[in-house]
């Protein structure tokens, strides 16, 4: 299990979020996004937000033909982002889903509050793959503040974490994945 | 379904019929009578709005509708509006305008529903066929122009846009205006809070 920075143990233990930056390698949230913005995007509504989205599922036998940062990308959310969280939490999880992730985008008119609808124990592991900012007021990123490109952050699912409506026509784009616990023998 | 009663006063036609031609842009209010609107509201709520929406650099918007056609032998609110809106409603807004306006070739009928995150960016609606545009409020709540969800009329003044006149979410309302010729630049801005504007919407051809 990986050593976490305590200042995310604390974090996690006090409000349910932590955030570990640089997960990704450096360059390969710039790639992703290249591949990932063009992906045909849906709005999707749900008690606890509307967002725009698209859910991957990436093939487990490497496929040439496929955007290559993809598979670069597997790992580090099967592997590396369960055990950092696991670190973070304190307990282990393991990817809910496998070689899926969800990409999503919030423009204008997008916004999260409540709690997401998972079972108990689920974390949320999200990944800020965009660098442009814009003022506070037009919303559409975390009332906690802006996540720094390729950073990790963990939610408790149980919790919210409030992204106030964004009001403008600009975008920023996340790659989402759950967590579970995971099933001890 | 049937108009409110004050409708049938060939004054109020007249009264409402000098204000269109002041402007080709009004609100009646007091439209339906009160058990009518109020049947027809709750018929609407109880519908699920999937949402709609298209992002920059298109004409954005983003919504809930219910978009269908009356059916023939159904006995749903939806269907009986939809049928008197159809044929009655459009004499009404006849008589108002002086025109001689038909429904649209499918009789799709519209609810919206507006919640938190949606809006409809500023555009006029006009397409060459469209001649007035109808809203029909199912709002019975009220609330501040900041938390979004008005109907407001632009300008454009000395190359900045400027509201010219909102109006706030109504109930029992009626808002015509022309988009054949000089379609008025509108928008409604985004909704912020937990509020739900409801309308039935399109247009007359």
């Amino acid at each position: 299990m990986n050593d976490a920075p305590a200042d995310a143990v604390a974090r996690w233990a006090s409000a349910g979020v932590a955030q570990l930056p640089g997960v990704l390698p450096a360059g390969l949230a710039a790639e992703l996004l290249m591949g990932l913005r063009r992906l045909p995007l849906a709005i999707v509504e749900a008690a606890h937000e509307t967002v725009w989205a698209y859910d991957v599922a990436v093939p487990p036998v490497r496929d040439p033909q496929l955007f290559e940062p993809l598979f670069r990308l597997v790992p580090i959310l099967d592997e590396l982002v369960p055990q950092l969280a696991s670190a973070v939490c304190g307990r282990g999880l393991v990817a809910h889903a496998p070689t899926t992730f969800r990409v999503v985008a919030y423009r204008k008119g997008s916004w999260t509050a409540g709690a997401v609808d998972a079972p108990a124990g689920m974390v949320v592991a999200t990944i800020a793959l965009s660098a442009e900012t814009w003022p506070d007021a037009w919303g559409g990123h975390p009332a906690e503040g802006w996540a720094a490109t390729g950073a990790l952050t963990l939610a408790d699912a149980a919790r919210a974490r409030a992204v106030p409506v964004l009001t403008r026509h600009v975008e920023r784009y996340e790659l989402r994945t759950l967590l579970a616990p995971a099933v001890t023998p | 379904m049937k108009l409110a009663a004050r409708w049938r006063d060939p004054a109020a036609i007249a009264d409402a019929a000098q204000a269109w031609r002041d402007g080709r842009n009004l609100r009646l209010t007091r439209v339906l009578d009160d058990d009518a609107i109020a049947t027809l509201r709750d018929a609407v709520a109880a519908l699920h709005h999937p949402l709609v929406a298209a992002t920059a650099p298109e004409y954005a918007y983003q919504y809930g509708a219910v978009a269908s056609p009356p059916e023939d032998g159904c006995d749903h609110v939806w269907c009986q509006f939809a049928r008197w809106w159809w044929q009655d409603g459009v004499a009404f807004v006849d008589a108002i305008t002086g025109l001689r306006l038909r429904p649209p070739r499918d009789r799709v009928l519209m609810s919206t529903e507006l919640r938190r995150g949606a809006f409809l960016d500023p555009h006029n609606d006009y397409d060459g066929a469209r001649r007035v545009a109808y809203v029909l409020g199912l709002t019975r709540d009220a609330w501040a122009p900041a938390l979004g969800g008005h109907l407001e009329f632009l300008a454009v003044v000395d190359g900045a846009t400027v509201v010219r006149e909102r109006r706030a979410p109504g109930w029992n309302t009626l808002d015509l205006f022309a988009v054949d010729r000089d379609p008025p630049l509108h928008q409604v801005p985004i909704v912020t809070a937990d509020v739900e504007r409801r309308a039935i919407t399109g247009w007359l051809y």
